[in-house]
This record gives structure tokens, sequence and C-alpha cells, in this order.
């Protein structure tokens, strides 16, 4: 297949054509991607080494790492637990309503963040649905940990679901029926069957959730409150940073947070790769 | 026979073993609905309900403050522009990406996923350091009257940026099934490669394309992390409607950041349902 | 109920391994199994064979657990099984496409059913070790399913549900996706093992041959109902329905009106339709083998024509033989037996083991009519 494939790319109008729409397609990227990554190297490496250590000793900017740390894990856990859930009764159950549940999972795609962060404001904040509630009962949401964590989640609830749910499709029934035949209660079908099968498209959910959730500004702009040394994440440093003109703690801070991002991706990519070549 | 074989969610039996998982089935169906209704559904009819609460007021006030036209207009025209350059280079970009072999291919194929990873707000960053004043590639562009970071096309970058990857990733899986014997016979026919690519692998490619489109048009609408930082936020400038429902929110003005929030959500909202009507529905597929 | 079978049961002297009752299942308003019954005999393999959508496939996934009926009972060596789930059931189940774990290896694969119903490490090791001698991949046992052969993969996957020593063995389409070389060798080891094995086998196909040369005893079905029950001696020469005539087999289908007990095809007849009322419809199959094609008419039956086309299959030659009312036989004859036929000959052809039946379709708008 790919060998035709291969043969139509080549034949006809020949390699004039192929070549000029392989340099337009590399051109576009690598000016549109690669040279902004490249911009930040390069400003970041402009700063020294003293920038490293003079940004990375502010308590602030480790403060701000640990809560980002925080927020990721815990956001990525839930949304990984309850997305494989979710996933599997859109593909496994048929029920009425499953149309519904099915539009409502990619909402979240189609929201600013700007906009995930006043709807916690409006549920939690002053005059929220909820605010009473909380309020009397003495929990802080807005301006804290947990409305945080809550818009951290909402944006990474599409990642692992989109993730698993093609991949459940593709697999198919077969093998989990097989299982049950043999024996294997669903549980140990789920376990031993369905969780091995899917576990690359779900590490890729992770991963691209984990980079969604390292990342966000907007929404936890608006519900942090970006107190310094409390409420504020390494995004939310770097925001900071930016309008107090410290560009080149700015620069080092958002670099080590796409290289985490990248790492992630890339090593994810990779073992999966390597996997299927096996 | 897989005609016969319906999923396996459906039993009528009442025995105590098929009542206990008749009751695990449930609970499972019960968990994922109140995750979706309670974490999606919910905190949405907030703003929903808010931003009209008092009808289109609190949005005509909103739209009164300085700007606010402005902001909503630019917006949509940068995510237009945005949506019909991705239209074209992310097609060219799949096409490359599935039909050609060529050494780099593989760095190609990531390259186009990285935005997916790099945070939002980094990207806003990263354009700064490349175009800002401070660097020499926008101090040049600044001497030959180009005005990228804190300028219109500092935003348009960034969304560029920010919705690489939507448009190559809905029509790649698309491109790579399409039966490559519809091309041969095309050719064998006689129809030039232009002309079968027009003509075969081009209308093939539509429904994607356009699910792309409107997917990066819809999250183009809602982009703030890489804008709040290049645009520098100029009112009847730069400034974006996210931007202003920021603006808006941190004036504790949440009734008229719920009215624009509402109307911009129904924007990218009725997008994202046109673009399911397109792809079909995911659950729905076999 | 109960009593009613239990009085049968003892007549009978003893316990069927499989019993099936009015088995019922719809999905939405069709119905792809409609009152099946029937019962299968213990350390034999029973055929359900039937075209595809015949709901044979569907019986298979009810006795299994898989699905469940709507109405109908089902026992396994004596045990009423229906309110049992599909763990408990204890059964084999082979699948169409395998099924294999594909992240697991042949060893893995065949020990899963020891491995979740808790054996011990040594009794897994030896019953793997002893099965994978069995379907003889020795030296393959770390492989992953994607790096065997179709042939391979599906021994590997009748051993795996072999393992946990089923009571009865459900074999559905076994070897639907095997390409025919492959299929022809497996039968022939299938039906060997189960020789060696002797467990109560159910399997279901589409592919006559395959019923034929492996059952004891087949059950012919078509759309969700049994057409016949028999040896395949029984369903090959003695069909019951026209569906089981056409669909055992190769048939040719003869139309003609039914008079004075004979069917009557433009100015001919033929015998054997004594059951049907005369002026009614009637078909009569009759297969090609069995039609004598000779220069000089036998007797009442047989029915002058002239030869079309010869095609010489090497052992056999097919001859095309037009009727006087225009109709067309198909005639094999042995090649020793043509005595110098050619194309164009006039010739004589005898029809008289044709089964005569009412047409397919008018026996149903005959029971759309009652209904």
């Amino acid at each position: 297949m790919s060998a035709r494939v291969e043969a139509i790319g080549q034949r006809g109008t020949g390699r004039l054509v192929r070549t000029l729409l392989i340099v337009a397609a590399v051109a576009y990227v690598a000016i549109l991607v690669l040279a902004p990554l490249g911009g930040i190297v390069w400003a970041t490496a402009r700063a020294g080494w003293s920038n490293v250590t003079s940004t990375l000793s502010q308590p602030d900017v480790r403060h701000s790492y640990w809560l980002t740390g925080v927020i990721t894990v815990i956001s990525v856990l839930f949304t990984t637990l309850f997305g494989v859930l979710t996933a599997w009764v859109l593909t496994r159950h048929h029920f009425r309503g499953r149309g519904l549940l099915n539009a409502l999972v990619d909402l979240p795609m189609a929201v600013s963040p700007v906009i995930v962060g006043l709807m916690c404001v409006l549920l939690f904040g002053r005059g929220g649905w909820f605010e009473a509630f909380f309020a009397s009962r003495g929990i802080q949401v807005i301006f804290a940990l947990p409305a945080m964590i809550l818009v951290t989640i909402f944006i990474c609830i599409p990642f692992v679901i989109r993730e698993v749910v093609p991949v459940l499709h593709e697999i198919g029934v077969d093998e989990e029926e097989a299982a049950k035949t043999l024996g294997a209660s669903s549980l140990q079908t789920f376990v031993r069957v369905t969780l091995p099968s899917i576990r690359w498209g779900l590490l890729y959910g992770i991963a691209l959730s984990t980079a969604r959730a390292l990342g966000e500004i907007g929404a936890v702009l608006i519900v942090s409150g970006a107190i310094q040394g409390q409420t504020e994440t390494a995004t939310l440093y770097i925001f900071r940073a930016f309008e107090e003109r410290q560009e080149p703690s700015a620069y080092l801070v958002a670099l080590s947070l796409a290289a985490i991002s990248i790492c992630l991706l890339v090593t994810i990519e990779t073992l999966k790769k390597r996997k299927a070549r096996r | 026979m897989s005609s016969e074989v319906l999923p396996i969610g459906r039993t009528r039996t009442l025995s105590p073993r098929g009542l206990r998982s008749g009751l695990g089935r449930l609970g499972l169906r019960a968990g994922a609905l109140v995750y979706l209704g309670g974490m999606i559904a919910l905190p949405l009819s907030a703003v929903i309900t808010k931003g009209f609460a008092h009808g289109l007021d609190s949005f005509r006030s909103a739209m009164a403050a300085p700007g606010a036209v402005s902001a909503i207009r630019l917006t949509i025209i940068t995510a237009l522009v945005a949506a019909v350059v991705n239209a074209v280079f992310g097609t060219l970009l799949s096409y490359v990406l599935v039909r050609y072999r060529f050494p780099g291919r593989g760095i190609l194929s990531a390259v186009v996923d990285l935005p997916f990873a790099i945070p939002t707000l980094v990207t806003g960053v990263m354009l700064v350091a490349l175009y800002g004043p401070a660097s020499p590639i926008g101090g040049w562009f600044e001497s030959h009257g180009i005005h990228i970071v804190f300028a219109p096309l500092g935003v348009l970058l960034a969304l560029l940026f920010v919705t690489l990857p939507f448009v190559v990733r809905t029509v790649q899986p698309v491109l790579s099934e399409l039966d490559v014997a519809q091309e041969e016979a095309a050719e064998v026919l006689g129809a030039s490669r232009l002309r079968t690519f027009f003509q075969v692998v081009l209308p093939a490619l539509r429904p994607a394309i356009a699910a792309g489109t409107l997917l990066s048009f819809a999250r183009a609408l809602g982009e703030f992390g890489s804008i709040v930082i290049v645009s520098g936020n100029i009112t009847n400038h730069t400034l974006t409607a996210p931007v202003f429902i920021f603006q808006l929110a941190s004036q504790f003005r949440s009734d008229e950041a719920a009215a624009v929030s509402a109307v911009l959500f129904a924007m990218s909202f009725a997008l994202v349902l046109i673009t399911y009507r397109l792809a079909g529905n995911r659950g729905e597929r076999p | 109920m109960i009593q009613e079978s239990d009085a049968r049961l003892i007549e009978a002297g003893k316990t069927p391994a499989v019993r099936v009752e009015h088995l019922t299942k719809h999905f939405g308003s069709f119905a792809a199994v409609d009152d099946v019954s029937f019962e299968a005999q213990e350390g034999k393999i029973t055929a359900l064979l039937g075209p595809s959508g015949s709901g044979k496939s569907t019986v298979l996934r009810i006795l299994s657990g898989l699905e469940h009926s709507d109405s109908g009972r089902i026992w396994i060596m004596g045990e009423q099984l229906d309110n049992r789930s599909v763990q408990e059931r204890h059964l084999g189940f082979v699948f169409q496409h395998y099924a294999l774990f594909r992240h697991m290896t042949v060893r893995q694969n065949i020990a899963f059913g020891l491995v979740v119903r808790k054996e011990s490490k040594a009794d897994q090791t030896r019953r793997v070790d002893e099965l994978i001698g069995l379907i003889q991949l020795k030296g393959l046992e770390d492989r992953y399913p994607d790096q065997l052969s179709g042939g391979q993969r599906q021994r590997v996957a009748l051993a795996r549900a072999l393992a946990p020593r089923p009571k009865l063995l459900l074999l559905d389409e076994p070897f639907g996706a095997l390409d025919a070389r492959v299929r022809q060798e497996l039968r022939k080891w299938l039906d060997q093992l189960h020789r060696e094995l002797g467990i109560t086998s159910l399997l279901v196909t589409h592919d006559q041959e395959e019923a034929l040369e492996l059952a004891h005893e087949v059950i012919v079905m078509n759309q969700g109902k049994v057409e016949q029950i028999g040896t395949s001696t029984e369903v090959y020469n003695d069909p019951r329905t026209p569906f089981v005539a056409g669909f055992v087999g190769a048939a040719n289908v003869i139309r003609g009106v039914a008079i004075n007990g004979r069917v009557q095809f433009g100015e001919q007849f033929l015998g054997g339709a004594q059951h049907l009322e005369d002026g009614s419809a009637a078909h009569a199959y009759v297969r090609p083998h069995d039609v004598w094609v000779g220069r000089e008419s036998r007797n009442g039956s047989s029915s002058p024509g002239r030869i079309e086309r010869m095609s010489d299959l090497g052992w056999v030659t097919k001859l095309q033989v037009r009727l006087p009312d225009n109709q067309l036989v198909i005639a094999d004859v042995p090649n020793d037996k043509l005595f110098g036929l050619q194309t164009d000959d006039p010739v004589f052809v005898d029809l008289r083991k044709a089964k005569v039946f009412e047409p397919p379709g008018a026996a149903r708008s005959d029971e759309l009519s009652v209904a």
C-alpha cells in the first residue's frame, strides 16, 4: 500500500511540484513554529547562567512550580479516572441521552479559558450559586486552590476521552467477550484485556492533558486572584514577570514549561512507535 | 454474522447476578453523567443564565464600554483569517505528510503537533522573544515599518501557531484512508495530476477540511494565553474579546462579562455543532 | 413444563448434552432467532448450518451467555443455564476472527482462562504445555498473535478455549476467515482432534461441505428458524424443505404446476407431487449429479432437451441442457458415462430423483395469511 502511495506521489507532473510542495510545507512550519521556539531559546541563552540561578532561587518561582505541579497532578488524575469511565460508557453502553453526553465532551474545546474562569466565579464567587454553601462551611473556593483545580479539570476533560474513545471503538468487543467466556469477571476483563489495548491512547491523552494543565493561564488568572507566593502558578508568574519587565526570568520559566510538555509528548510518541514496531 | 451482534449493553435477566451487573452498569452510566453534567453543563448554564438574566441589557452595557465593539471585530477578523490560512496550509501539510516520503518527514509531523504541547502563554512569550523590540529580528521588522508585537499581526501569528494542528490532524486520517485506486483510476482515464487532485481528492477531503477549519476558527475565537502577551492589549487596536472579558471580570463587572461570554460561547458552540455534523458523530461510528 | 421435559428425557433413556427449547431473540422488531429447539448429543459435533443472517451465530451467543434470549430455555449437561452469567457457564468459545489477546503471547493467551480461574502455577504450566503440543505450535509459545499465520492463530484460539476444560465447545465460523486450502487442512485437523478429545461441540458454519464433513448431526437454519435436523446423509439426500434442498448441495430448480400427483413443466411431466394440490405451483429440486442424461428416453419421467454447453472438469463433465419449455438443467455426468455426447446433440434427461416442493414464496404467504 505504501509503495502505491509513494508511486502516486511521484508520478505525473513530477519532481518539481513535489519539491515545491515539500519546501512550502517545511518553510511554513519552520517560520510559524520553529522560529519562535528558536527565539525563546536564544533569548534565554543570551540572559546567561546567572539568570538561571537568580530566577530559580526566588521563593516565588519555586512556589509557583510547586503549585503548578500540585494542580496538574490532581486534575490529570481526576480527568484520567473519569475520562476512562466516560469513554467506556460512551462506547460500550447504549442508552437514551448518550448522544447528548457525547456532545458535552467536546464543549470545553469550544469555550474560551477566560469564560471557564468566569463560570467558576459565577458559581463560587460573590453572589454565586454555591457561594453560601461553601462559605458557611468555611471552605474558600475562589481565589484558592479548589477553584484553580476545578477550572483545570474543566479544560482537561476532553483529552483523555477523545484519545480513548476511538481506540475502544477500534478494538471492538471481541477480546472482551473472549475473556468473559474464559471466566474473567468484568473487572478482570477490563484490567487484563481492555486496559492493555488502550494504554497508548490513554497515555497520549494523559500527556496532552498534562501539557494543557501545565500551561493553563486564562481560567486560572481569573479564579486565582494571582496572589504572589500563594495562588501564583508558573504561568501566572510568567505573566507577572512580563508585566514587571523581568523578561529574562519569564523566558526561562516559559522555556522550562515548554520543555517539560515537549519531553512528555516526545517520550510517549517514541514509546508508542517502538512498541508498534515490535 | 456481525450484523447480528449487538453491543453487550442490553440484558433483561432478572437473576440476582444479572441484577447486580445491571446495577453496576447503571452506576457507571450515572458516574459519566454526573461527571460531564456537573463539570461541564452546570457551569455553562451558569454563564448563560447570568449573561441573559437581564435580557440583552448586560450585553448592551458591555458593548458601550470603550473598545468593546472593536475588540469583538478584531477577534472575528483575525480568527477568520487564521481559519482560512489554516485551511490552505493545513491541507498542504497533510498532503505532503501523507503522500510524500522525504527525509525529515517524521520531524515535520512531530513539529506540527508542538502547538498542542506548548502552553499558549509560552507561545506568546516566544513570539515576543523573537519579534519583540529586544530581538534583532524584531528590530529589523520594526525598522522596515512592519509591526508584529503589540500589533494585530502578532495576534494573527499567535492564532496561527495555536491552531496549526487542527486542520492537519482532521484531514490526515481521511487522506490516508482515501483509496489510492480512485486516483489511479482517474489517471488511467487520462486526468492530469492537478485535475485528479481537484476533482477526486479535494471533494473527498472537503468535509474534513471544513471540520478542521471550523474547529480552528472556534479555538481562535477563544484564545487568550498567547494573545494577552503578544498583543499588548491596546484598547481599540489590539484588544481582543477574550481579553476584554478578562478585563471586565477583573473589574468585578461579572454580569457584563457573562453577557459577552455567552455571546462568544454561543458562536463557538454553533461552530462545534456544525463541525460535529461534518465529521460524523464519533460515538455512533461502529 | 419441566416435568414434561423430564418425562421425555426418561423416555429417551439418556440426557442430551445440549438441549434448547423454544429459543427466541428479537433485535428491535427483527426476529433473529424464532422459536428454535434442538438437542445435541454428548461427545459429538453438531453443526448449525445456514446462510448469514439465519440466526445461527445468535443461537451460539445465547448458549454462551454473551447474548440473552427473550424467551426459551437452555440445558447444558442437564443443568438449566438461562440465569447463569457467561463466566459461570464455563463453556469454550472459539470466535470467527480468533479474538486472541493481541498484547499477550501464545502462552499467555492459552493460560488466560486458567489464570483468571486462579489455578495453581504448576497446573497452568502443565496444561498450557500439553495444549501447545496438541496444536503443534511448539517453539512458537512466545510469539504474539500478529506474528502467526491465520491457521496458527485459529489453533491458538482453540487451545485457549480448551484450556479450562470446558463442558462444551462452541465454534463460531472457526474457519470463516481463512483461505480455502488452510480451511481444508484445519478441518481435517479438527476432525482428528475431536476424535482424540471427544468433547461435545457445536459448530456454526455457512459452509455446507464443512458441516457435512465434520458433524454427526446437522441443524439447518434459515431466517431464525430451524428448517431440518438430521445426519449429513439425511439433510443431503432427503431434504424436508425447499430451502434445505437448495442450500445443502447444489440443485436445479424446475418450475412447474402440480397435476394428478405429477409436476407439469411445458409438455413434460415428472412424478413426486402427490402431496400438492392440483393446479398449485410446484418446484422440483434435483442435484446435478442425480440428473441422468442419455440419447434415448428411459421412461415416463424423461424429458427431451438439447445440450447447449459442455465443460469438462476433468473427471466429470458439466452439461447445460435446455428443456422444451426453455428451462435450463445442469447435469454432472462422469466422463466415462458420456458416450460421445456433443454440444447441440438432442438428448433425454431423467429427473426422477427430483424432490418436489411448494415454492418457498407460496408457503410464506400462506403462513402470513394464517397469522
